[in-house]
């Protein structure tokens, strides 16, 4: 498990990048979803990431608005920009490429 | 629901408020009590949902860190004070110089005329260099949205607002200063003709005072 969460770790960016091509959302809900996609195995840390949405913001690759909630307290939803999805077609292939690499090595 | 909100505050406690800090803290108290409430949904005591919660928050410093950077007035250019010295030295320069076409056009050739519209062409083109020079000045460059960042624009704005004012009282004392000596030679009116000095201050007032009142009110 402490291995899976290594490499997990260091796909944050574009774990959250997957999460938003779908649909804008807020940190909580992206939590979530990997946790639901993940049958509860896996969980982001908050300070993990929310320091990944301010890197993505930082490059551009993610924005951010606050929502409009009538109910409770306000949410900042993340949309993912056209530069955004680009970065994320390359990590996808990053990822491919080391998978083939790994699985030839052990 | 207060604790999770003590424990995010707490956490913020050593971070400059900046606009930034300030949404980031919001941010993560909004996600936080929503978990919470979940958790207390899915039938966790108060005690337990808090427990969860704060401990999936991990280490909250490389966060607050990255907030502590501070971005503050970018450097000026020396370059731009090079050109901006110059402007101020060719003004002076001119205003020095104005006077002088007066007085050669008069001795050498008995003419006063070109003389004063030689004069008053120096004067203007010195005082055009400075307005342009304290309007070109670059402005505070907003780097980081914060109170404290809106507060220096705020008084940039003011300090430029204040060179334009001066370059302008300085351009109109020159006149009023030109008028006398053009009235006082011409006509010999020495004895009287200093009363444009209170005329002008009372003029120069009743300007500011209506550029004051004009004026949008500030916050």
């Amino acid at each position: 498990m402490n291995i899976t969460s290594d490499i997990l770790r260091g796909h944050t960016e574009t774990i959250i990048l997957k999460a938003l091509l779908e649909k804008d959302s807020y940190g909580y809900e992206i939590n979530k979803t990997i946790q639901d996609k993940t049958a509860n195995q896996f969980e982001l840390k908050e300070a993990t990431l929310y320091s990944a949405f301010r890197r993505l913001e930082g490059e551009g690759y993610i924005s951010s608005y606050w929502g409009d909630e009538t109910t409770g307290a306000r949410r900042r939803y993340y949309m993912i920009t056209a530069e955004g999805r680009n970065y994320y077609q390359k990590s996808r292939q990053d990822w491919e490429d080391a998978k083939v690499l790994i699985d030839t090595l052990i | 629901m207060t604790r999770i909100r003590n424990y995010i505050n707490q956490a913020f406690k050593d971070v400059p408020k900046t606009k930034k800090a300030t949404e980031l803290q919001e941010e993560l108290i909004s996600n936080l009590l929503e978990k919470y409430n979940d958790q207390l949904k899915l039938g966790k005591t108060e005690e337990e949902a808090y427990t969860s919660v704060i401990a999936n928050i991990g280490d909250l410093s490389e966060l607050t860190e990255g907030l502590r950077e501070r971005h503050v007035l970018s450097p000026e250019n020396p370059n731009d004070r090079r050109k901006s010295a110059m402007r101020i030295a060719t003004a002076v320069m001119l205003f020095i110089m104005s006077p002088m076409a007066l007085i050669l056009s008069t001795e050498m050739y008995g003419q006063e005329i070109p003389g004063l519209v030689m004069m008053f062409a120096l004067i203007a083109i010195g005082v055009g260099l400075l307005i342009y020079n304290a309007a070109s000045k670059p402005r505070y460059l907003k780097e980081e949205e914060s109170m404290i960042e809106e507060f220096k624009e705020f008084k940039a704005a003011k300090k430029k607002d204040k060179a334009i004012y001066d370059s302008l009282s300085a351009a109109f004392w020159m006149f009023v200063l030109v008028i006398y000596f053009y009235y006082s030679f011409t006509y010999g009116t020495w004895a009287f003709s200093w009363i444009i000095f209170i005329v002008g201050g009372a003029i120069h007032n009743l300007i500011e005072a209506l550029v004051a009142l004009r004026q949008p009110n500030e916050k």
